[in-house]
């Protein structure tokens, strides 16, 4: 009933992941071949772009500087795989919107096109046609909230590289390394 | 294969299970510990980790997310269609399987219960949809073990709060300095004619015991403490325990009933040990200590031609009044610097609000909180502000350290039709039916809530804050303070258990969690969970020692 437990949503649960608590039932969902790629350079550039949105770079770090599009990689990688098909799936439906409202690709847009698209997408004003196995909502929300818990959590699990969005807020963990 | 019998077979190894594992332990009785959870090596644990934090499923490892071994249903009216969840699930009850159970994580809130909260029928009056009762118990008669509980697991705190009970003794520990946000409001207070004072928290702020002081780091609430500063079975109770060589501790053991001999009698405990091979462990005692949403579930699985509708359950009470608190949390934004980065969190609070509220009953106690983790900030916003780009690393820079919360575990009416039972169509992983939640609010709780809410809101503005950010009261639903479902009570027709906490039909049969709780009082239970195991444990202990259940004469 108070705020610190009611945080719930798309959350990464790290239990499944090697640096987590060593419970005998963690579920090891790694995928097979090489085990560092999950997205073609083509959805890597998109999250990327997509990261960079919601955590853009101002005097201070922006996402992917952090590392934020590497940090989601891991953890659909290593510990939620199910998630996978969602995040391809918004890929594709966010070039779908981006030809149907600016007739290019979703990169090629500027920044501030970008942004208004995202605008669109979290309020779920965009054709739904173009959204056909996910919602532009939902796929808003989970975007948004996985590359905060990238940029904010601890650095070893791949994000906020340098601990520099927590210096950027005066958060320390006075136990790191 | 055929155990020996012991002398008390606890079930939950928590906050409440440990108290009595110690006492009989100590007083020399033979004693069995089940939990279902494992013992955690702190040291092997990602702790000060705001990613394990964020969900239900850092109550690892037995119900970490990814667990789907204990399911439950929730609905809110019995209007609703029963839902199927799981830990991850926001309607379903926290609850921590694991040596030392929820305080591992708590926010070491250890207030003791006023002396109103014993007479809330008495203070209030009766009310429509409410089975508000008196406690068969007084404050007066609690206090010898809540000053037990403060001694033996250590309570920081300070005298200064008009309305709290008489103390036998100061508190054992000095209490936690306060941040520049918490003298904000302890000012802002005063100026409003209220009587501040500094939280109590169950945290060795100095060197207690063998027990290292706090090192003030702000994952606290939420969140084992690794260092062992934090109050709680594990650090100030469970060494000792073991040493007396009395107590057996059995852990990932799943219990599956109360079992009775040929004649009616309670003789054990049958339970699925860590292969999954079902065991009986004959006992003299048993003594649930298991939670508010998992005791009644086993009372109620425990039917037999003796108890055709479960034990304890002969007039349907068991599982019935189950509450949780009910109170706004309010951010305050200001313009100077309120925290210097660091735990555990709470700091100041008053009482002023607790009783005599105009136009509905209960309160609460409101108390502030300056600690802030870096993700779940990035959700604390006002109505309608960006919530991403370049406007929320702005807000995180500008407002990380200038912030206070505050929150009033508001005091939620006890209804009859709030309740766990069991459900017909659901099991776990071991085959046994699962707790199955009916919860929704009474009208005086919106009540409350709104009140709480302005009173908060006056409270910040009057320190401050430049913008105070508040939210409507929601659904209902229970989480970690959990509690009321096995109600101690003189009359047998409207309790389940005495007021010693034995069930009223089973005289080998003891409850010692929160379900005893006649009314969640409008503050964390935590030590009155604690002092009611000592009570309970007290008198166990001279009954024994006087020859009952084949006990030894003294």
């Amino acid at each position: 009933m108070n705020m610190t437990l009611s945080r719930r949503g798309f959350i990464f649960l790290l239990s499944a992941l090697p640096f987590a608590p060593k419970s005998g039932l963690a579920q090891s969902l790694s995928t097979s071949g090489d085990p560092n790629r999950l997205f073609d350079d083509v959805d890597r550039r998109l999250l990327g772009n997509l990261c960079e949105q919601i955590f853009p770079k101002d005097e201070f770090p922006g996402a992917i500087e952090l590392g934020v599009p590497g940090f989601i990689e891991r953890c659909l990688r290593e510990g939620h795989a199910d998630w996978t098909g969602i995040y391809r799936a918004g890929f594709r439906s966010t070039e779908a919107s981006s030809r149907s409202v600016y007739a290019k690709e979703f990169p090629e847009l500027s920044f501030d096109e970008q942004t208004r698209l995202l605008e669109r997408m979290q309020t779920g004003d965009l054709l739904k046609t173009d959204w056909p196995s996910v919602s532009a909502k939902d796929f808003f929300r989970m975007v948004r909230d996985h590359t905060l818990q990238g940029a904010y959590s601890h650095p070893k699990y791949g994000g906020n590289r340098n601990k520099a969005a927590w210096d950027m807020i005066g958060y320390y963990d006075f136990w790191v390394e | 294969m055929s155990l020996e019998r012991v002398d008390a077979v606890i079930v939950g190894a928590g906050a409440s299970g440990g108290v009595v594992a110690h006492e009989l332990a100590h007083a020399g009785l033979r004693v069995v510990l089940l939990e279902r959870g494992p013992q955690l090596n702190v040291k092997d644990f990602q702790l000060h980790d705001e990613m394990i934090s964020n969900s239900k499923g850092h109550l690892f490892p037995a119900f970490n997310g990814l667990d789907h071994r204990h399911p439950r249903e929730f609905r809110h009216t019995s209007a609703d269609t029963f839902q199927k969840i799981f830990p991850e699930d926001g309607t379903y009850p926290l609850l921590a399987a694991v040596v030392g159970g929820g305080q591992l994580f708590y926010g070491a809130l250890m207030w003791r219960f006023l002396p109103i909260d014993f007479r809330a029928r008495s203070t209030y009056g009766t009310m429509e949809g409410s089975t508000l009762d008196d406690w068969p118990l007084s404050y007066d008669e609690l206090e010898p073990f809540y000053d037990k509980a403060e001694y033996t697991l250590g309570v920081a705190g300070e005298d200064g709060d008009p309305f709290a009970g008489k103390r036998s003794r100061p508190f054992p520990l000095p209490p936690v300095d306060l941040q520049p946000g918490d003298l904000l409001v302890k000012k802002a207070a005063q100026r409003l004619g209220y009587h501040p004072f500094t939280v109590p928290l169950g945290i060795a702020t100095q060197k207690f015991k063998d027990r290292n002081p706090c090192v003030r780091h702000p994952c606290c609430n939420g969140f084992i403490c690794e260092i062992g500063a934090k109050s709680t079975m594990v650090t100030a109770l469970l060494p000792s325990t073991l040493a007396t060589g009395n107590c057996r501790l059995i852990t990932e053991a799943v219990v599956k009933e109360v079992t009775t001999d040929g004649r009616g009698r309670l003789d054990g405990v049958s339970y699925f040990d860590k292969s999954g091979k079902l065991t009986n462990q004959p006992t003299r005692l048993v003594i649930l200590a298991a939670s508010a949403t998992e005791t009644p579930r086993l009372l109620l699985n425990s039917r037999s031609r003796w108890f055709p509708k479960g034990m304890g359950n002969q007039h349907d009470w068991v599982g019935r009044n189950l509450m949780d608190h009910i109170g706004p949390s309010v951010v305050g934004l200001f313009n100077e610097k309120t925290s210097d980065g660091i735990g555990p969190g709470p700091g100041i609070a008053i009482n002023d609000f607790y009783g005599k509220n105009p136009g509905f009953a209960g309160g609460g106690v409101i108390y502030s909180r300056t600690e802030a983790l870096p993700i779940a900030f990035a959700n604390v916003r006002p109505p309608g502000a960006p919530m991403w780009g370049k406007a929320h690393k702005k807000f995180q820079r500008d407002y990380f350290r200038r912030q206070v919360r505050l929150w009033v575990p508001g005091e939620a009416r006890p209804r009859f039709e709030n309740r766990v039972d069991v459900s017909p169509t659901v099991r776990d992983a071991w085959g046994i039916p699962v707790s199955r939640i009916t919860h929704s609010l009474h009208p005086n709780d919106y009540q409350l809530y709104e009140f709480f809410r302005t009173k908060m809101v006056d409270l910040l503005k009057e320190a401050g804050a430049t913008e105070v950010i508040s939210r409507p009261a929601g659904k209902g639903g229970v989480d970690a303070h959990q509690c009321g479902t096995c109600r101690l009570g003189n009359d047998p027709k409207t309790s389940v258990v005495n007021r010693y906490g034995q069930v009223h039909d089973v005289d080998n049969l003891f409850v010692v969690d929160g379900s005893l709780l006649v009314t969640a009082g409008g503050r964390n239970p935590a030590l009155t969970i604690q002092a009611l195991a000592f009570w309970s444990s007290d008198y166990i202990v001279r009954q024994w020692k006087a020859g009952s259940w084949g006990g030894r004469k003294v």
